[in-house]
Formats: C-alpha cells, sequence, structure tokens
C-alpha cells in the first residue's frame, strides 16, 4: 500500500458520491428556487414562494397525510406479519426450505408484474376474485375506484410485495439468538409468548429497530405502487408525497413546485428518522 | 427415599440411541457428575431430567413424583447452563427475579430471596448490571443465584465451569462444592473434566456411547476401574494400558518385560492396567528407555517406552534422571489391574473383595 492508495480510493468515492447523489440532490433543492414551466425554459428566481405556495394546498397537506397513513399501516402489517411468518418458518416441520424459499418469491418479482396481476385478478369483470366473490355471494369491492377500498388495496399490494422483506432478515435474526436463552426462559417457566416478549424481542430489538428503519424511509418514497395501480387516485385517495411531486412538476409543469414538495419530503423524512433514532437508540445504554 | 430417580431412561432419535438404559437414584444433599467424553450422552441425559428433551422410554421420578413428561418448569428443577444463559437485557436483579415472577411469587418476598442469595455468592454489588458488564466468574455466579433463588428439589448444572480460565475454575469448583454442602439439595453436574468430577462428586457416572460404564465413589472409581475405559478415562497422567498374558504368577507384557501379577490372577490373556504413579524405580524390572522427562515441579513424569509400547510413570521430584537413560520400574501386584481382552470388563481379583461399586 502506497501512501497514495488511501487518497486515491478514497476520492474515487468521494467524486462518484458527489456527481452521482450530492450533486444531483442539490440541483433538485436548487430548483425549488425558481419558477420554470419545464427542465428547458428560462429559470426565473422566485425565493421561498414555492414553498409558501405549496404549504397553502390542501393538497398538499392530504399527500403527506396519505403518505403517512400508507407508510404507516404498512409497514405495521409488514412487520406484525414478517415476524409472524418467520416465527412459523422459524419452526422445524417437513418441507420447511422449500416454504422458506417459496416465501421469499414476491420480493423477487418486479412491482410492475405483482401490481398487473392483482389488477386482471380484481378486474371487475374478468378477475378471478371478482368472479369468486359473485359466486360466493358477496358484494363486489371496488378496489380502485372507491376512495377507501383504494388505500387499502395499494396497502395490500406493498404488504404482500416487502413482507417477505421483514420474514426473511427476522428468520436470519432469530438464528442468532442462543437457544440456551430459550431453555433457561422455559426452566423459569415462560411460556411461548412470554419467551418472544422476554428473549426474542429484547435480543432482537437493534435488529428489528433497522428493519422497521429501512422499510419506513422505503415505503415513505415508494413510487411505482401507487403510480401504476391508482395513479394518485381516486380524486386524490391515495396520492402521497412522491405522486404529488411528479405530478406538479411533469403533469402540471411546475418544476419549482414539484421540486419544493420533494425537498418538503426529504425534510420531513429525515427529521422522522432523527426522533425514531432518539426514542430508539441503536447503542443500548447500558 | 430418593429425591431423583431415573429408572431405565432412553433417548433415541430415530434409529440412533443417544441414551441407554440409565438407571440411578440421588439422595438429598447428593452431588452426582455425569462425566465422560464429549457425545456420551450426558448432557442428553442431564437435559431429559431438566425436561429441555423428552424422555423416550422410561421414568423420571422427582420428590417421589413421576415427572417423566412435564414442562421443566413443572419439575421443580434449576439449571446453570455453560454459556450461563443470562437474558442480556435484564440487570442482573431482574435476570435473578424473573423466574420468581413468572411463577408469581410476591415482588417481595422475591426480593428478600434475590438479596439473600445474592449475599451468599457476593454479587450484592452486581444486582443493578447488565449481564455484558461483568466478567466470566460474575457471571457464573449470577447464574448460580438465578438457579439459588428458586430453592428448587434439584440443581442441574451443564458444564459450568467450562468457559472460566484454568485458575477460576478451581475456584469456582471450590465454592460450588461448599455451596452445595451449605444448601443440602441434590444436584446433577456435568463435565468432561475428570478432575472437576474427582474432586467434586459425591458420586461419579461414567458414561460412554450413550451407555453407563460405571457408578461409584471417586476413588472406588479410580482404585476399581470396571473396564479398559474408565481405566483410561479417570485419572491423570492416564493408566498405561497393555496387551499382556498371565502365566506362572507373572503378567508377561506383549514387549516381552514381566510384572508380578495380583494374587488370584488367573492364566490367559489380559489387558493389564497400571497407574503411572503406581510405578515406581527398582533395580531388576521392566526396562523403561526415557524418551522425555516432564518435570510438574513436586513431581517427575517420566514418559518412555518399552519395546514398542509406551509407558509412563510418575516419580516423586527427580532431578536425576535424563532423557535417553534406561530405568526399571515395577509396581505392586495389588496396583495391577486385569481385564478381559475381548469384552474389556475387569477380572476379578483378591484386592476387588470390598468392591462396593456398582456395575452398570
Amino acid at each position: 500500500m502506497t501512501r497514495w492508495m488511501l487518497p486515491t480510493f478514497l476520492a474515487v468515492g468521494a467524486i462518484a458520491t458527489l456527481v452521482l447523489i450530492v450533486g444531483p440532490a442539490l440541483y433538485a433543492v436548487s430548483l425549488s428556487f425558481y419558477h420554470m414551466t419545464s427542465l428547458t425554459s428560462e429559470p426565473v428566481f422566485v425565493g421561498l414562494a414555492k414553498y409558501a405556495d405549496v404549504l397553502s394546498r390542501a393538497e398538499f397537506w392530504n399527500a403527506l397525510v396519505n403518505g403517512i397513513v400508507y407508510a404507516g399501516v404498512s409497514i405495521v402489517l409488514q412487520v406484525v406479519l414478517g415476524i409472524g411468518f418467520a416465527l412459523i418458518l422459524h419452526q422445524p416441520f417437513r418441507g420447511r426450505a422449500l416454504v422458506r424459499g417459496l416465501a421469499f418469491l414476491p420480493y423477487l418479482l418486479p412491482t410492475v408484474i405483482a401490481v398487473l396481476t392483482f389488477k386482471w385478478m380484481v378486474d371487475g369483470s374478468l378477475g378471478i376474485v371478482t368472479i369468486l366473490m359473485d359466486d360466493l355471494g358477496l358484494p363486489p369491492i371496488y378496489w380502485f375506484e372507491t376512495e377507501s377500498a383504494a388505500m387499502w388495496s395499494v396497502i395490500l399490494i406493498s404488504v404482500w410485495l416487502w413482507t417477505p422483506f421483514v420474514t426473511t432478515t427476522f428468520l436470519a435474526a432469530l438464528q442468532t439468538v442462543p437457544s440456551q436463552l430459550y431453555e433457561a426462559a422455559r426452566v423459569d417457566g415462560a411460556g411461548p409468548v412470554r419467551r418472544f416478549f422476554h428473549v426474542t424481542l429484547p435480543v432482537l430489538r437493534p435488529i428489528l429497530t433497522v428493519i422497521i428503519l429501512l422499510r419506513g424511509v422505503w415505503m415513505f418514497n415508494k413510487f411505482d405502487v401507487i403510480w401504476l395501480t391508482t395513479g394518485g387516485g381516486p380524486i386524490g385517495a391515495t396520492e402521497h408525497l412522491p405522486i404529488l411531486s411528479y405530478r406538479t412538476a411533469f403533469a402540471l409543469f411546475d418544476i419549482g413546485a414539484g421540486a419544493a414538495i420533494a425537498t418538503i419530503s426529504f425534510l420531513f423524512l429525515s427529521l422522522a428518522v432523527f426522533l425514531y433514532f432518539r426514542a430508539f437508540p441503536m447503542e443500548d445504554d447500558a | 427415599m430418593a429425591e431423583v430417580s431415573l429408572r431405565t431412561i432412553r433417548k433415541t432419535y430415530g434409529s440412533v440411541t443417544a441414551v441407554e438404559e440409565v438407571s440411578l437414584d440421588i439422595a438429598r444433599g447428593e452431588l452426582i457428575v455425569l462425566l465422560g467424553p464429549s457425545g456420551c450422552g450426558k448432557s442428553t441425559t442431564l437435559r431429559m431430567v431438566a425436561g429441555l428433551e423428552t424422555i423416550t422410554s422410561g421414568t423420571l421420578l422427582i420428590g417421589g413424583r413421576d415427572v417423566t413428561s412435564l414442562e421443566p418448569k413443572d419439575r421443580d428443577i434449576a439449571m446453570v447452563f455453560q454459556n450461563y444463559a443470562l437474558y442480556p437485557h435484564k440487570t442482573i436483579r431482574a435476570n435473578m427475579t424473573f423466574g420468581l415472577k413468572m411463577r408469581g411469587v410476591e415482588p417481595a418476598l422475591a426480593a428478600e430471596r434475590v438479596e439473600a442469595a445474592a449475599e451468599m455468592l457476593g454479587i450484592t454489588h452486581l444486582l443493578d448490571r447488565k449481564p455484558r458488564q461483568l466478567s466470566g466468574g460474575q457471571m457464573q455466579r449470577v447464574a448460580l443465584g438465578r438457579a439459588l433463588v428458586r430453592d428448587p428439589a434439584v440443581f442441574l448444572l451443564d458444564e459450568p465451569l467450562s468457559n472460566l480460565d484454568a485458575k477460576l475454575r478451581v475456584r469456582m469448583r471450590e465454592e460450588i462444592a461448599l455451596l452445595q454442602k451449605r444448601i443440602g439439595k441434590a444436584m446433577i453436574y456435568v463435565t468432561h473434566d475428570q478432575t472437576e468430577a474427582m474432586t467434586l462428586a459425591d458420586r461419579i457416572v461414567i458414561m460412554r456411547d450413550g451407555r453407563v460404564q460405571q457408578i461409584g465413589a471417586p476413588l472406588e472409581v479410580y482404585d476399581r476401574p470396571q473396564n479398559v475405559f474408565v481405566a483410561g478415562f479417570i485419572g491423570s497422567p492416564e493408566m498405561n494400558l497393555f496387551q499382556a498374558e498371565i502365566a506362572g504368577g507373572l503378567v508377561r507384557l506383549d514387549g516381552g518385560a514381566t510384572l508380578p501379577a495380583p494374587d488370584g490372577a488367573r492364566d490367559g490373556r489380559v489387558v493389564a492396567g497400571v497407574r503411572p504413579e503406581a510405578l515406581e524405580l527398582v533395580d531388576r524390572g521392566v526396562p523403561l528407555s526415557v524418551r522425555a522427562v516432564e518435570q510438574l515441579g513436586s513431581q517427575t513424569l517420566l514418559v518412555g517406552g518399552v519395546g514398542e509400547m509406551g509407558m509412563r510413570v510418575m516419580l516423586g521430584r527427580r532431578d536425576d534422571i535424563r532423557a535417553g537413560a534406561t530405568v526399571h520400574v515395577s509396581a505392586d501386584p495389588a496396583a495391577i489391574h486385569l481385564f478381559d481382552p475381548v469384552t474389556e470388563e475387569r477380572l476379578p481379583s483378591a484386592s476387588d473383595a470390598g468392591d462396593r461399586s456398582t456395575r452398570a
């Protein structure tokens, strides 16, 4: 290792980060201070006017609430179901390896395929779900057409797609819990539920903290599921900040406002992550 | 009445037998050590008593009650694990209280018992710490304390000292022995360390391949090993074992050298055993070519050979023997153990008249 190698390696990483991440991010933020009707038009500096404009719009607050509901509910379901499946897959049973493999499958599917499949399944006239529900005499569900059903539909698809991530990471983490702790708890008289709350959960808390954080950030910024199913509709019922930002910038041609929404979204998420780490420190206070 | 009673207890995994019909009665206040090499079934036996492994067949009684198919918590046992198994996120106090809490013991009473146990083990100042702030020895004390507060009929210890360094191991061994005498409860202690077994046990149960080889007091198994395996396993350095033949009142080792035969030995092929410490220097005896001299301080160990066969001799301190020398050794005929070369079982001799140890 010559004395030039360390600075050289660091420089490569630093330049890549600057060019590919910091630069575009700063550019995007800078756009929010200008009025532009397209990326090629002449920008006019307007200061914080776009922020004032965005914050005064009802659709912004609607999108923020939708984003929190969408991310919040889908994370809770993913984590609860994911841990549940992980605990089941942790038990020895015949064909466990196969089931473990299958359980990971949804995570490998491109979102587009999952979404299109779901749309076909619930299609109003041809969908297998629609036909089965009709045969059973159940009233039809308008999956993407009514406001509350649409939110639940996008949550359902998201949970189906990303619960395997929680299951797999938690299942891997479960292997690291020393079996003697469970045995000690059994001797101490703790049943399965208490063993989960007194051994599994506390031991895996740092890992669970990271899982929830990752899923939280990803779900809050998740664009494709909603875009491909409802596009934010009906009447903005599933529109969250990424969709609103995109629509404002590229459908309503107000680049500055779109950038302002994205910036606010970023600041909001940063604050949320900061508060999250304050509430659940990674380092166990001893 | 026995506090703990194992009656023909077996454990099989599919077609593999892990433990073969162990029967054992343990009295109140008795310390039983299960001893054997790894994979001998000693831990499995302990875990069956604990209820952490199901018992394939046989009956287990604790305090006169049939607990064969009860959950660990309903067996009136407490266990100390090799890796301590302290709950890492709980304080020491909470670790020791947990089992009492699960049993619905009054919080005030539980606190009192934890304080008392902590006092006895000298860990009062650690009660509000977390396990990872403790040293190995301290964690082991806490693990003992957690078992102690439960006041069970029997304590089960699974290799409790094997994660400690040698010096600490000796000290904790002494403490466990004192503690056990003081509380006067039955204790089953699993180890692969024969020194631990010899020093701690009221009776040792020696196991191999899932079978009990011999049950007896430490000196009984040392003086009258029931078979070749026990002879080799108990004692350090281990017993010298030779293929030999008894003829005319002599043990003729296959290399040609002879030792005096014990009284009543019948002529024929045998495996002859003699402990290194039973051998002594004589003018005319087995010629031993010394290959190495190990000075242990108060004792001197000669490592050498008789013809093709290796032999160790433990003497009082000798500074004058060098590697390469040839010395003559012999032993008191009563100190020579004879075993059947086929079954490897001990052959009866006159010195076994007072044999009280139990045959497996």
